[in-house]
């Protein structure tokens, strides 16, 4: 599904050039579960956001679906993200002023997905999260946990192909981490490819393959031997 | 797009109620005072338009040519209206009017009352002037004498009802008949009336043609056929002039020419003389520009607050990017926000306008009457939509165009400062309205001071304590000099003076030939006079400088004529010995003087006009035909008993007319009517600019404080005092405060001279005032960041640093 090819980053800042990434050669396959892991810096939110389409890269070949990302314009990428990738940030990033369910619908909206399917995917989704019963509140009365399920809903309603997730559990307790780790386990089970930005082993434990990166180059690459306790 | 988006923008605007609260407050605020604004133009500009084929009704103003002096009036001489419509095929129709200039006493047995706006017209106006009738028929309804037609409102305060055709109505001298009843007239009419009597026969009697040809008494209107030419009526008017009025022309040796002026342009060209006052058009714009200046401040207050806010919606527009949504999208969504906001204000602008023109009495201050109405301005609703679209467009517009740009990349990791980068044109925003508001601010104090300085300015007379009685109907005015001797026995009274006006509303002017002091010769100049009587002087406490002032038996010495004159014009005409000098006046048609006047008293200068005007020579004459105004001096210190004993007094010798009278001094303080209205509509525009921009640099402060919250904490843990912070954050303002006040200030001082310049006496423009201004600026400013730095810095620190 994914193919980076040499690609390399560069900051360029008063003269001084810095590589976030440098030569990074990635493949992932469809419904694959892939972790990226590295200490602070080390390029791994560069690498998922260059996936994402959220960032640009100075030199090298990102092929998504077979396709030259290099060659797309803003608006193409813009479509290629709605339809195909799903997001899940550390901070949830959940629309305040949104309910769950509008939070969740959000997506199909700008997908133009006719009302009556919105509703209907919607309360499939808030069953699959289990958060029915919480669909008419707003993200401030939900503890962490819940608004990061909330946002794996909202990542997952466009029925995305790539599931992008930078350090999910980051900002969560143990027992909701796990809560969240679970669910994109499912998911990856049910097919979706999920590339997840991790600190944590304990997470990346759920994931099929480990990429470990240093200094904005791939230093290691394993997989994970199943099943984790 | 904008419809789907509605719901969304609701919950917006109600979840954040204080925002949304503050920005439709100025939203609101700024839509109502461009409704008020458009009520005033429409009423403006559409004077006269009200009547059925306005387009073709014309007013026929008369140009003079008189020994070389070219003048127009707005008038002309009685006979004119029937012989136009005889003369020309052109003319529909034509009629003359005639106002009267007083108050007319009617009486009814449920009522009496002063009425104004009376006016006398011949039985052809409502041909020229066609207008629904509720009673009565419009051709016949001025054709006998001593017939009246009155408004539905005339109608119903005297009789409580429309339907009073042959009911009868008094005035002081008359009977009349009502012949029919209007349905009220709009009040943008250049010759308002709302009783129309018609023409007493002696009118008719006593006009020579040839003579009142060349008089200026009425106002002439026609009516055109359709498509009719009036040039050709100009063009074609010679053969008119030597057929009526050629005869008198060696004998005024002049010349007389008319020039006809569509009814709807009266209102604003009244510079012929003998018209009625009319709208100026610098005070138009000048009210149109305060109101858009209002409205551009209420959109820049929505621009700054949405701008401050949008800080929080980075990341939601970030979020909605990277789940899909377009430039587009985001455009729209903050587009919705506003425009709904907008159409909020709307309606909230159309209550503020029904509660200020309806329940506050800002019609009285502003000495119109706007009212909301929908049915006689029927493009108000249309515009408002359009105005409140656009405004929440252009409102909008620029924290649309601003999110929409954040990426969102940028925007989950506060690179590039992204929070910062739209600072910059907020400060410009809040600068220009630190500027309006400075300068508004500066102009409404000095405006007060001129204001304040008329009212304490020695006008050169004492106008307390002094009441004036204006004499209207004939009984009254031909008793007043027993009135003034009846008056003069109360002890309550001190002194009682007749003339022609009441002193300071005015003088006249003409043609005089005063002795010179070497040669002994006569110059000719144009002076001003006032018709006064015996005790003028005393009564009015003007200092006698020599000679003496008019007494009683100088009113029955009509063949030696005495006049008095003021310091100027002894100063003018280099008078060593002014006793005794002679003034000439009252020329023949070979150009002779036939009367001679003797000085026998100059008195000091006194403002014989409003204080737009400078004291200038002045000849006071004794000439009792005029007199129509008692002026009384009464005891101050028993003001109340000599209002009761003069009452008994008139009462006794003219029952019929209530006594009615005013103070002078306060008469004279309407002279400055306009002003006083001028600087009370900039009062309120400078309380409402000051409000937006308040609401504005709290924006500003709150976007400022906002953006540092994390560096204030920071400074926190490290040592910094809370004052410490203040100062941080203000010294990032008073770039902006300074900026504004800088340009602000020259301004305000250009706009106060230039309306200093209506007057001949004016206060001087003080320093000290600027500078107040500019350091209260400063102050209230420090207050606003104050509050907002205290606020943030002594919230926990670690919270904001988290």
């Amino acid at each position: 599904m994914i193919r980076l090819h040499n690609i390399s980053k560069i900051y360029r800042s008063q003269g001084v050039e810095t590589r976030a990434l440098n030569d990074v050669d990635l493949r992932v396959q469809d419904g694959e579960f892939l972790s990226i892991m590295g200490p602070s810096g080390c390029g791994k939110t560069t690498l998922l956001n260059i996936i994402g389409l959220l960032d640009t890269y100075e030199e090298g070949l990102f092929v998504f679906k077979e396709q030259d990302m290099s060659l797309l314009d803003e608006k193409a990428k813009l479509i290629i993200r709605k339809e195909q990738i799903g997001f899940v940030f550390q901070n949830f990033n959940l629309i305040d002023d949104l309910t769950v369910a509008e939070n969740i619908e959000l997506p199909l909206h700008y997908l133009k997905v006719p009302r009556s399917e919105r509703q209907e995917r919607v309360l499939e989704v808030l069953d699959a999260i289990s958060m029915g019963h919480r669909k008419d509140f707003f993200p401030y009365q939900l503890s962490g946990g819940q608004q990061q399920r909330v946002a794996v809903g909202r990542a997952i309603v466009s029925k995305p192909a790539l599931i992008l997730a930078d350090e999910p559990t980051g900002n969560l307790d143990s027992a909701q981490g796990n809560d969240i780790m679970e669910m994109l386990a499912r998911l990856n089970d049910q097919g979706t490819t999920v590339v997840m930005v991790t600190h944590s082993p304990h997470d990346a434990s759920y994931s099929q393959r480990i990429v470990r990166l240093m200094d904005g180059e791939v230093t290691s690459e394993k997989k994970v031997l199943h099943a984790p306790f | 797009m904008l419809l789907s988006k509605l719901p969304f923008a609701f919950r917006t605007l109600y979840r954040h109620r204080l925002y949304t609260l503050l920005n439709l407050g100025g939203l609101a605020i700024g839509l109502a005072v461009s409704i008020i604004v458009a009520l005033y133009l429409h009423g403006e500009f559409t004077y006269d338009q009200h009547w059925e084929d306005h387009q073709d009704i014309y007013r026929v103003n008369s140009r003079f040519d008189l020994n070389g002096l070219e003048e127009l009036y707005g008038g002309s001489g009685y006979g004119l209206a029937s012989l136009l419509d005889e003369h020309y095929e052109e003319v529909e129709a034509s009629t003359h009017l005639f106002h009267l200039e007083n108050s007319i006493f009617f009486r009814t047995d449920s009522l009496r009352q002063y009425e104004d706006r009376v006016a006398i017209a011949d039985s052809n106006f409502f041909q020229v002037f066609r207008t629904p009738f509720l009673a009565g028929k419009p051709d016949e309804a001025l054709v006998q004498p001593f017939s009246i037609v009155v408004s539905a409102a005339f109608a119903d305060r005297y009789f409580g009802s429309t339907q009073v055709l042959g009911r009868k109505i008094n005035t002081s001298n008359y009977e009349y008949t009502i012949t029919g009843v209007i349905k009220d007239l709009p009040e943008n009419l250049h010759h308002s009336f709302q009783v129309l009597i018609s023409e007493p026969p002696s009118i008719r009697d006593s006009n020579d043609l040839a003579v009142s040809l060349w008089q200026v008494s009425h106002y002439t209107f026609v009516k055109l056929k359709p498509d009719s030419d009036p040039y050709i009526l100009e063009a074609g008017f010679d053969g008119f002039f030597d057929k009526y009025m050629a005869g008198l022309a060696d004998f005024v040796q002049g010349s007389y020419q008319i020039e006809l002026q569509e009814i709807s342009s009266l209102h604003f060209n009244t510079n012929a003389k003998y018209d009625l006052p009319g709208g100026r058009l610098a005070y138009v714009y000048g009210f149109a520009g305060i109101g858009l200046l209002i409205l551009i401040l209420a959109i820049i207050n929505y621009v700054n607050m949405a701008t401050a806010r949008s800080l929080k919606r980075i990341r939601e527009a970030a979020m909605r990017k990277v789940l899909g949504a377009s430039r587009v999208d985001i455009r729209w969504l903050i587009l919705s926000e506003s425009v709904l906001m907008s159409f909020i204000a709307l309606l909230l602008a159309f209550a503020l306008v029904e509660i200020f023109t309806a329940i506050l009495p800002f019609n009285n201050a502003i000495g119109k009457n706007l009212y909301l109405n929908f049915g006689s301005f029927p493009e108000l609703l249309p515009l408002s939509v359009i105005l409140a679209l656009l405004v929440g467009l252009i409102s909008g517009s620029y924290p649309a165009i601003s999110l929409a740009r954040v990426s969102p990349l940028d925007a989950f990791t506060n690179k590039k400062g992204i929070q910062r980068r739209n600072s910059l044109p907020r400060k410009f925003l809040v600068g220009f309205q630190v500027c309006v508001s400075v300068a508004v601010v500066i102009t409404a104090i000095f405006m007060y001071r001129q204001m304040e300085f008329i009212k304490n300015r020695n006008l050169g007379f004492n106008s307390d304590h002094v009441l004036v009685i204006n004499v209207q109907d004939s009984t009254s005015i031909y008793r007043i000099q027993d009135l003034a001797t009846n008056f003069r026995r109360s002890s309550l009274v001190e002194s009682v003076t007749v003339g022609a006006s009441s002193t300071g509303s005015g003088t006249f002017r003409s043609l005089f030939e005063l002795e010179e002091e070497a040669t002994r010769n006569f110059r000719r100049i144009s002076l001003d006079f006032l018709g006064v009587g015996p005790q003028y002087l005393e009564t009015m406490e003007i200092p006698l400088l020599a000679g003496r002032g008019f007494r009683q038996e100088d009113l029955g010495d009509s063949l030696h004529p005495k006049v008095i004159v003021n310091r100027a014009l002894v100063r003018d005409m280099h008078w060593e010995r002014p006793l005794g000098k002679k003034i000439r006046s009252a020329f023949d048609e070979s150009g002779d003087a036939t009367l001679e006047a003797e000085v026998i008293g100059v008195c000091d200068d006194f403002n014989a006009q409003s204080l737009h005007n400078r004291m200038a020579p002045l000849i006071l004459t004794l000439h009792q035909d005029n007199f129509r105004v008692l002026q009384i001096k009464v005891s101050p210190d028993q003001m109340y008993a000599a209002l009761d004993d003069l009452e008994r007094r008139w009462t006794a010798m003219v029952p019929d007319v209530p006594f009615q009278f005013s103070f002078l001094n306060k008469d004279l303080l309407q002279m400055y009517d306009e002003e006083m209205r001028q600087s009370r509509l900039i009062l309120y525009l400078t309380i409402i600019a000051i409000l937006i921009s308040l609401l504005g640099f709290v924006g500003l402060a709150s976007f400022t404080t906002g953006l540092r919250t994390k560096e204030i904490a920071i400074r926190n843990v490290l040592g910094a005092g809370s004052w410490d912070l203040v100062n941080m954050i203000y010294r990032e303002l008073v770039a902006v405060i300074l900026a504004g006040v800088i340009i602000a200030t020259p301004l305000s001082i250009l706009i106060t001279w230039q309306w200093l310049q209506n007057f001949a006496y004016r206060t001087s423009v003080e320093p000290l005032i600027i500078i107040f201004t500019v350091l209260l600026t400063l102050v209230i400013g420090y207050g606003i960041v104050a509050i907002h730095s205290l606020t943030v810095s002594r919230r926990n620190s670690i919270q904001n640093l988290v």
